[in-house]
């Protein structure tokens, strides 16, 4: 029960330190904690095959892309002041949506259950599935993978040519 | 035989895209292959004719859902096809000089070619769909054409022409997918002696009076009067418009078998074309509307031949067909020198053409006596018979307004004569055209003549084919 | 997961990741590369595709056939735009090995999407090559092309939240996501809202009424080849097969006939709100767009009917559509080219300076607009009868009303840029080099003979689709 408390604090920090962080770089790392904590989460209710692809795929590939992307982007921001609403406001509505979320939540997420149809025993091996059962995944990961680095080339090396 | 028909059909359509190669080579050539083209084309026909009153010659190329492309000869097919090939052949020797003036030359040839080939295709397509495929296709090629001075008014009235008549052929095609529906077949041969119910007819109809410009749908044949001469004769007399009377005759006088109702209906919404359209030509003052006016007037006449439930009068509007495209041809032609020579449409701003271009003012008489309906030109045995079978329908009405359209025909193309040719002499007095130009049209005129005083020939082809053919006598009661 | 076609995609994935290695001086090899890659996928399809044609042989190959034919659209209009691109701008100087690594990535994606069999694997390579047309929107340096490229994310992305929500709740009822176990034996609520949202996002990526509101913009304002591309393979693999593959699944359960009237009203109001406003457009490339709304809903007309022959239509249709828009708009692209403008009030009779763009124009036009005997009137014909067949006249005589104004619009824009007489300004106009025009004349004759030769081709289309 600690545990699960942990992990949920962890996801909703780093998601809310995401968002309000003023350096894109720390949003970006802020991202890929918060996608550490939903594989944590993922494995321990017994979905090794999401938690596989949200490690995979979230904590790794969109980190690399973020990461990439961040380093193209020229550090002038302070030549564009952000419009920032104030830095309490954020928090507290965070806060009001959790309380109201409590409140109203959890009846819907208790009807959802009877649709649940996994079932523990029947998992297989972590490379057994990987590679035999969801083989073309990994042709969509790499294509995934090359159409954003390519976009991120186009886009933003343009960007930096028209700046010169 | 199977082969001479798709030949006839295939040369025209295929040939017209073989001239802009040709027109590579020489200019000479590429005018020469097309006279060869269109003239190989009336041989054909001629060859088809004598034997149309053989049995079985088709040919077919199957294609899925029964939408096979069959080629079939009948009478009434081959006459339509060695008229319509005929006049297109003396318009193809006219364009010879008179298109030389001006540009886009290759086209033209092409596009007056193709148009042939798509009626030849018409004619003898016996399965409904293709029909409407060398419909459209006409519709394509008398776009091009209409266009053909590149101004922007012409662009103009050659989109309303194309629309016109693809609204009027979009309708056509329901009723088609109407009749595919509830007989199961398109295929002409197998709807014989069936009925049609009043919607169908109607909408195929509408496609009819589209191309036939009765109205309402009459709008774009004055208007495609910008085109060159020799295009709107093409358009007008010969091909264009006999198509819709051609589809009436095929489908509505031969095959199904149509409600009372409807017959009455296309008599008296042709009755009041004759009219309006009689009295438009009576005060208009451009030389060519005015006989765009007149075709459509004179299109109600040979409608009502052919719904009038008579056979005879059937009979005499298929020679009708035959006269009135060749006299209506000349009298285009005839225009067309006019126009050419004195660079002017307006009547008004002529006069006195008879002395110096006494030729032309000869032929333009002929055909215009011919079109009045005086014997012993051609035209008078076809309007003849033609009120004869009105007269036989037994109803005033109908009578009426179609001899008062008669008597306006002769007053309206008097006047045209009179106002061109006759009259005071204005200053610049033209010459005569080229000896191509009149030979056509004298040629025209005088067969005109000649088909009149040996009207049995004609005739009796027509009667042979109504006698066949006709199922209009057949009632449901 | 159809395996043995999967090099038709890893060839494009491969050549596109070996490009950025070629230094950025021997930008030949990287065209020379795109092009390579793409032509000998089409040799190799082309000849699949006419050996079975010519054999009527397909007894060995039906379950694939479809994924075949729909190969060898995307490497026909993948193909006609790379070369195109190749010869249209030489003189940029910009980063065009991203270009055609983009186009090959996305027609990598393309390829992967109809061979995959389950709705999951679709949306991954949906989502791939969504990515990929963002950035190829933006190809060219003008900020309205950036305007377009945000407008298209901002409409389509969140349709893509809506395809995912829609099949993860499918997931939940089903528990898997394949093609071949999803059994719609009954139709109970959680499904019902779940492919209610897979087709919803789905006809906002096609850029159906009433979601079309991205698709005039970007087309107009997208780099020209891109316009091409993306009318003519993107919104179809990305929208209308996914709903075309839904109908197919649907009509064997004999469901739908609230999905049937839904589908039918929607390309009802495409088709005739397509047609309508591209009637008065002022800017080539915002008619064709409107136009290609137009066309689409036809398809959806005739996939709404739920019957074998309506699927055949649809498919038909949808290949035709294809290569029609990819030579109207590269047409628009040679135009643009020579004259610097797509304003039609500005331009005027180019038909004989520009012979062969003007006439495969009019080819592609009229084709579109349904005259016979060119393969969209058997298009047309077939989409009118499956509608006639099943019931819904009033949608028939519709479709086919608005077929006139199809030709009106086209008319209008042939006055305006081909047909009529030249201007002064315009003398020095020379016609498109030829290498832009093969690939518009090839596709221009597969037109023509895909019509002429219709007897041929139904009873492919028959035998693949039933």
């Amino acid at each position: 029960m600690i545990f699960y408390l942990l992990i949920y604090f962890i996801i909703v920090v780093a998601a809310a330190m995401a968002i309000m962080s003023k350096k894109l770089l720390n949003s970006a790392v802020m991202l890929a904690l918060l996608s550490i904590g939903i594989s944590i989460l993922l494995f321990a209710y017994n979905a090794p095959w999401a938690a596989v692809f949200e490690l995979s795929v979230c904590a790794g590939l969109i980190t690399v892309l973020f990461i990439s992307a961040v380093s193209l982007v020229k550090n002038d921001e302070d030549a564009l002041k952000e419009k920032r609403v104030k830095y309490t406001v954020f928090p507290l509505m965070l806060v009001g949506f959790a309380v109201i979320a409590s409140i109203f939540v959890p009846e819907y997420f208790a009807n959802l259950f009877q649709f649940a149809s996994f079932n523990p025993s029947n998992n297989p091996p972590l490379g057994d599935m990987i590679w035999l059962y969801r083989g073309f995944d990994i042709i969509g990961q790499i294509t995934l993978l090359a159409a954003s680095i390519f976009v991120i080339k186009h886009i933003f090396t343009k960007e930096t040519k028209n700046e010169h | 035989m199977d082969k001479t028909v798709l030949l006839a059909v295939l040369v025209p359509v295929i040939g017209a895209f073989t001239i802009p190669l040709f027109n590579r080579i020489s200019k000479d050539l590429r005018n020469v292959m097309a006279v060869v083209i269109a003239a190989s084309t009336f041989i054909f026909n001629v060859v088809l004719m004598q034997n149309a009153f053989l049995d079985g010659i088709r040919y077919v190329v199957s294609f899925p859902l029964g939408f096979d492309f069959i080629l079939k000869l009948d009478p009434l097919s081959a006459f339509m096809a060695t008229v319509s090939s005929l006049i297109s052949l003396v318009i193809v020797i006219y364009s010879l000089d008179y298109i030389s003036h001006y540009e886009n030359q290759t086209e033209y040839y092409t596009m007056v070619i193709f148009f042939m080939g798509s009626m030849m295709g018409l004619v003898y397509s016996d399965n409904l769909i293709w029909m409407y495929t060398f419909w459209e296709l006409t519709g394509f090629a008398s776009w091009r054409l209409v266009g053909f001075f590149r101004g922007d008014k012409e662009i103009a009235k050659a989109n309303k022409t194309v629309l016109v008549t693809f609204f009027g052929a979009v309708l056509m095609l329901i009723g088609i997918i109407d009749i595919y529906m509830t007989q199961g077949t398109v295929v002409i041969s197998e709807l014989k002696a069936k009925e049609i119910t009043f919607l169908p007819a109607t909408l195929i109809l509408c496609g009819i009076f589209s191309k036939s410009a009765i109205l309402p749908f009459s709008t774009w044949l004055p208007d495609a009067g910008v085109a060159p001469s020799t295009v709107t004769s093409l358009l007008h007399a010969a091909v264009l418009v006999k198509i819709g009377t051609f589809v009436y005759a095929k489908l509505f006088g031969t095959i199904f078998i149509v409600p009372e109702s409807f017959s009455y209906m296309v008599l008296i919404i042709t009755g009041i074309t004759a009219l309006v359209a009689g009295g438009a030509a009576l005060i208009e003052t451009d030389m060519k509307r005015i006989i765009a006016y007149s075709t459509i007037s004179q299109l109600s006449f040979i409608f009502l031949g052919l719904a009038s439930g008579s056979k005879l009068a059937f009979a005499g509007a298929l020679v009708y067909i035959l006269m009135h495209s060749i006299a209506k041809g000349s009298l285009f032609l005839c225009a067309g020198i006019v126009e050419q020579k004195t660079h002017t449409k307006d009547i008004t701003k002529m006069g006195g053409l008879v002395k110096s271009m006494p030729l032309t003012a000869l032929a333009f008489a002929l055909s215009a006596f011919s079109v009045m309906g005086l014997p012993p030109f051609g035209g008078f045995f076809g309007k003849f018979f033609v009120f004869k079978g009105a007269i036989e329908t037994n109803d005033i009405i109908v009578s009426i307004l179609f001899f008062i359209g008669a008597i306006l025909t002769m007053l309206y193309l008097s006047r045209l004569f009179y106002k061109i040719f006759l009259g005071s002499e204005k200053p610049n007095m033209p010459r005569e055209g080229s000896s191509t130009m009149v030979a056509s049209v004298l040629f025209l005129a005088f067969l005109g003549l000649v088909l009149g005083i040996l009207i049995t020939y004609p005739f009796d082809y027509a009667s042979i084919t109504t006698e066949t053919m006709y199922m209009m006598g057949v009632n449901i009661q | 997961m159809a395996i043995d076609l999967i090099s038709y995609s890893l060839v494009p994935l491969f050549a596109a990741l070996i490009i950025p290695f070629i230094p950025r001086k021997h930008r030949r090899i990287t065209e020379i590369i795109a092009n390579i890659t793409l032509l000998s996928g089409i040799i190799n399809l082309g000849y699949v595709i006419i050996y079975y044609l010519v054999l009527n042989d397909y007894t060995s190959y039906t379950s694939d056939a479809f994924t075949t034919l729909m190969l060898f659209t995307i490497y026909l209009v993948g193909m006609a735009i790379t070369f195109f691109s190749t010869y249209y701008e030489v003189e940029k100087d910009t980063n065009f090995s991203s270009y055609y690594s983009l186009i090959l990535v996305s027609v990598s994606a393309m390829c992967s999407l109809v061979m995959s069999r389950d709705f999951f694997t679709l949306y991954i390579f949906m989502e791939a090559l969504s990515v990929c047309s963002f950035a190829l929107i933006t190809s060219d340096s003008k900020t309205f092309s950036i305007e377009a490229a945000i407008k298209y994310f901002f409409l389509t992305f969140p349709a893509s939240v809506l395809i995912i929500f829609g099949i993860s709740l499918l997931m939940i009822n089903y528990g898997t996501f394949d093609f071949d176990t999803i059994k719609f034996t009954s139709m109970n609520f959680l499904t019902f809202v779940s492919l209610s949202f897979i087709i919803l996002g789905f006809l906002i990526k096609a850029g159906i009424v009433p979601f079309h509101f991205w698709t005039p913009d970007v087309y107009e304002g997208s780099y020209s080849p891109v316009s091409a591309y993306m009318a003519g393979i993107v919104t179809k693999v990305g929208g209308i097969y996914a709903i075309i593959k839904i109908v197919m699944l649907l009509s064997s359960y004999g469901f739908g006939s609230n999905l049937s009237k839904l589908l039918l009203f929607t390309g009802f109001l495409s088709v005739f709100v397509g047609a309508i406003a591209a009637t008065v457009q002022k800017n080539m490339k915002r008619m064709l767009a409107y136009s290609s709304i137009s066309q689409m809903g036809y398809i959806i007309l005739a996939a709404a009917t739920f019957s074998p022959i309506g699927i055949i239509a649809a498919v038909f249709h949808l290949i035709n559509h294809a290569t029609f828009k990819t030579v109207l708009f590269l047409n628009s692209a040679c135009v643009e080219k020579s004259t610097g403008t797509t304003n039609m009030d500005e331009l005027k009779g180019l038909e004989h300076r520009m012979p062969w763009t003007s006439w495969t124009s009019i080819i592609a036009l009229f084709s579109t607009a349904g005259l016979p005997p060119l393969s969209g009137f058997w298009s047309k014909l077939l989409i009118i009868l499956a509608l006639w067949q099943s019931g819904h006249i009033f949608y028939a005589v519709a479709a086919l009303i608005a077929s006139v104004f199809t030709l009106a619009y086209f008319t209008i824009m042939q006055k305006k840029v081909f047909f009529g007489k030249l201007p002064e300004k315009f003398n020095d106009i020379k016609e498109a080099k030829y290498q832009l025009l093969i690939p518009v004349v090839v596709i221009s004759l597969i037109i023509i003979f895909t019509g002429v030769f219709f007897n041929r081709v139904f009873p492919y289309f028959e035998r693949i689709l039933s």
